[in-house]
C-alpha cells in the first residue's frame, strides 16, 4: 500500500517537474545517488544547465544528508518520510542557502531504485509566513474597520431618525385634523420600523463580531412573561387571533438572565407567529425541561397556525438577509435578520433552536436555555399574570400543536364559524367607520372563502377593492355598497 | 376615469391611492396577483367599465409588476382590443436602473417613474398621457 502511495506522489512531482513556477526545487536521484532530473526551478536556483545537474552526485548539493555505504549504494542519515530536513544546498559556484527538504524512496517491482528530494529555500518559507501574518493582520483590520463602520453608520441613521420620531410626536399632539393625525400615523410608522431596522443591524454586527455581552440579573420570571404577553396582545387582539399562554406550575420564579436578551428572542418569535397568522390561535408555552443546584433549564415554544413554512425553506430559515421567500419580505416587511439574531441569542444561552412547520398549516419555534437559578426559592406566582387567560399547569399536561392547529384548517365547521366572527367584527369596524380595520378582517374572509366558490371570490374581492377605497373617500354610496356586498356574502354564507 | 394602482407598501399606497384618486375612480390593489384579478374582473362584467390607466409597483408579492404587465398586454392581444383603447400603464419603483426602465418599456409599459414619486413630474407625465384631474 505505501509503495502504491508513494507511487502515486512521485508521478505527480513528476507531473509538476516541468512547471515553471513552483517554489520547491525537485530532485530525482537513483541508488548511487546519481542525479536524474531536476525540475526548472532546481536548475534555475542552483546555477546548473539541465545537461550539468543530471550525473551530479545529491552529496555535493544537499551536504549532511547523504552518505554512501560500503556497497557504493546511497543511505541517508534520516529516512523518516515525515519529518522535514534542515539542511544547506549548494550552487554550482559554491554558494549556498538553507533549506527545508523532504526525501523518500521507493524500489520498483523490477528492482529499479528511485529517490526524491523536495526542497524549499527557508528564506521563502519565511517570507510566506510573514505575507500570511500580514494579510491575517489586515483582515482583522478590515473586521474591525467593517464593525466599526456599521456602529457609525447605525449611529449616524439613528440620530437623525430619533429627531424625526420625536417631533412627529410633538406634530401630533398639536392639534391636527383627522387626514393630517392620519398621515402623521403613517409617518411615525415608517420611522419606528425604520429604528428597528438599524437596531437589528446594529446587534447583528454586534453578535457576528462577538461583541455581544449577555448581563445576567436576577428576573422575576412571571413579570417577564407578563410584559412579553403586553407587547404582543394588542396586535393579536386586533388581528382577531386568540392567544394561549401556558406556562408549567413548577418553574422557578428567581432566575439569573439577560432579560433584554431573552425578551428578544420571544418577542421575535412571538411577533413572527402574529405576524404570519391570519386566523386560529397564537400559543406560548413555557415548560421545565431539566433543574440541578444551579441551573435550570427551560423549554420554550411558540406555535401558530399560520402560513407554515416548506421543508425547502426551513433550511434558509435562519440564516441572515434571509426570509422564506423575497415576495415575504414585501408582503410582511422585515429585515430578514430577526431570526439569525435570535438563534445566536439562544446559542449564547446554551441552548438551540428548533423549527416544525407544515406548510399552510402552521409552524412551531422552540428553543432551549440554560439559565442559572437565583438564591431566592419558590415556583412560579401566578398572581402575578395580568392576562387573564393564562394557564398555568403541571408539565405534563401542555397541549398539543394539534389542538390548535385544528381551528383554522379549511372545511371544517370551524372554519364557518371563524368566517362568521370576522364577518361581525367587519359589521362593528364599518360602524366605527375603522376602514382600514375593516379591510384587515375582510382579508380574513377572503382567506377563508378562497376556493369556495369563484362568484363568492369575486365578491369578497369586490368587498376588498371597495373598502380601500373609502381609505380615502368616505362618500356614503360606498359605505351603502360596501354593506350591500356584507350582506351578499353573509345570504350566500347562510345558505 | 377609472384607475388600477398595485403598490404592496402601505406608506406608498395611502399616498399614491390619494394622489390618483384626484383623477378618478382608483382601485387599490396590494399584489400583482390582485391586480390583474381586478383587471379581469372589470373586462368581464359587462357593466363595469375597463379602466384607463394602471399604476404598477415592479416589486410585488405574487406577480411583480413586470408579470402584471406582461400578462394585460396578452389578454389585450388575444382579445384584439385596439390600440386606442389599451390601458395605459405606469411603471412605479425604487429600481432607478436603466435596466428596469428598458425591461419595463419593451414589455410595454407607456411611461416610468422612479421612486420616491415626484408629485409635480407625476402630474406631467399623467397630463402628457392625456389624464387631467377631476
Amino acid at each position: 500500500m505505501e509503495i502504491t502511495n508513494l507511487d502515486i506522489i512521485i508521478d505527480r512531482i513528476r507531473g509538476e517537474l516541468i512547471q515553471e513556477n513552483t517554489i520547491e526545487i525537485v530532485l530525482f536521484f537513483n541508488e548511487k545517488g546519481i542525479i536524474t532530473e531536476c525540475n526548472v526551478t532546481g536548475v534555475k536556483k542552483l546555477g546548473y544547465s539541465q545537461k550539468e545537474i543530471v550525473g551530479k552526485y545529491i552529496g555535493e548539493i544537499l551536504t549532511d544528508v547523504f552518505s554512501i555505504d560500503e556497497n557504493g549504494e546511497i543511505a541517508y542519515k534520516e529516512i523518516d518520510a515525515d519529518d522535514s530536513i534542515f539542511g544547506v544546498m549548494y550552487r554550482k559556484n559554491m554558494t549556498c542557502f538553507d533549506v527545508q527538504a523532504k526525501v523518500a524512496s521507493k524500489l520498483s517491482e523490477d528492482n529499479v531504485y528511485t529517490g526524491v528530494v523536495c526542497a524549499v529555500e527557508t528564506s521563502l518559507i519565511k517570507s510566506a509566513e510573514k505575507q500570511m501574518t500580514i494579510a491575517k493582520e489586515e483582515q482583522k483590520r478590515t473586521e474591525q474597520i467593517r464593525s466599526e463602520f456599521v456602529a457609525n453608520v447605525t449611529h449616524e441613521l439613528r440620530t437623525p431618525l430619533n429627531g424625526i420620531i420625536g417631533h412627529v410626536k410633538d406634530l401630533r399632539l398639536s392639534g391636527l385634523d383627522d387626514t393630517q393625525i392620519r398621515s402623521i400615523e403613517i409617518i411615525e410608522h415608517c420611522a419606528d420600523n425604520m429604528m428597528k431596522l438599524i437596531n437589528n443591524i446594529l446587534d447583528f454586527s454586534k453578535l457576528e463580531a462577538g461583541k455581544y455581552l449577555l448581563d445576567e440579573q436576577e428576573c422575576k420570571f412571571s413579570k417577564f412573561i407578563d410584559n412579553i404577553v403586553a407587547t404582543h396582545i394588542k396586535n393579536i387582539d386586533e388581528k382577531g387571533l386568540r392567544l394561549i399562554l401556558n406556562v408549567a406550575s413548577d418553574i422557578p420564579e428567581y432566575i439569573m438572565c439577560d432579560e433584554l436578551a431573552l425578551s428578544r428572542i420571544l418577542n421575535n418569535l412571538m411577533s413572527n407567529a402574529v405576524k404570519f397568522t391570519a386566523v386560529g390561535n397564537v400559543m406560548l408555552q413555557i415548560m421545565k425541561a431539566s433543574e440541578t443546584d444551579d441551573y435550570v433549564e427551560l423549554f420554550f415554544m411558540v406555535i401558530d397556525s399560520g402560513i407554515g413554512i416548506s421543508d425547502d425553506e426551513k433550511t434558509k430559515l435562519f440564516k441572515e438577509f434571509s426570509q422564506v421567500d423575497a415576495s415575504v419580505t414585501r408582503k410582511y416587511g422585515g429585515t430578514g435578520l430577526g431570526l439569525s439574531i435570535t438563534k445566536q441569542l439562544v446559542e449564547m444561552m446554551n441552548g438551540k433552536i428548533y423549527v416544525e412547520s407544515i406548510k399552510g398549516e402552521g409552524s412551531t419555534f422552540s428553543f432551549n436555555v440554560i439559565l442559572k437559578k437565583s438564591d431566592k426559592i419558590g415556583n412560579i406566582d401566578g398572581n402575578n399574570f395580568t392576562f387573564t387567560d393564562v394557564a398555568l399547569q403541571a408539565g405534563e399536561h401542555m397541549l398539543e400543536q394539534s389542538d390548535i392547529s385544528d381551528v383554522c384548517k379549511f372545511g371544517t365547521p370551524a372554519n364557518i364559524s371563524e368566517i362568521h366572527k370576522n364577518v361581525e367584527k367587519l359589521a362593528i369596524t364599518l360602524e366605527l367607520n375603522n376602514f382600514e380595520k375593516a379591510e384587515m378582517f375582510a382579508s380574513n374572509i377572503k382567506e377563508l372563502v378562497s376556493g369556495q366558490s369563484e362568484e363568492l371570490d369575486k365578491q369578497v374581492f369586490k368587498l376588498i377593492l371597495t373598502l380601500r377605497k373609502s381609505n380615502y373617500d368616505k362618500s356614503v354610496s360606498i359605505l351603502d355598497n360596501v354593506k350591500r356586498l356584507l350582506s351578499d356574502i353573509t345570504k350566500e354564507e347562510f345558505r | 376615469m377609472k384607475i388600477l394602482l398595485a403598490e404592496d407598501d402601505f406608506a406608498s399606497r395611502k399616498f399614491m391611492s390619494k394622489l390618483l384618486g384626484e383623477y378618478g375612480e382608483c382601485d387599490v390593489t396590494v399584489n400583482g396577483l390582485e391586480a390583474v384579478d381586478a383587471y379581469l374582473m372589470a373586462l368581464e362584467d359587462e357593466k363595469e367599465d375597463n379602466y384607463d390607466l394602471a399604476v404598477l409597483d415592479i416589486m410585488m408579492p405574487m406577480l411583480d409588476g413586470y408579470q402584471v404587465l406582461d400578462t394585460i398586454r396578452k389578454i389585450e392581444t388575444d382579445r384584439s382590443i385596439p390600440i386606442e383603447k389599451r390601458i395605459k400603464v405606469i411603471m412605479t419603483t425604487a429600481l432607478n436602473e436603466e435596466i428596469n426602465v428598458k425591461k419595463a418599456m419593451e414589455i410595454g409599459c407607456d411611461a416610468y417613474v422612479g421612486k420616491p414619486v415626484d408629485v409635480e413630474k407625476f402630474t406631467v407625465l399623467l397630463g402628457r398621457l392625456g389624464f387631467k384631474a377631476n
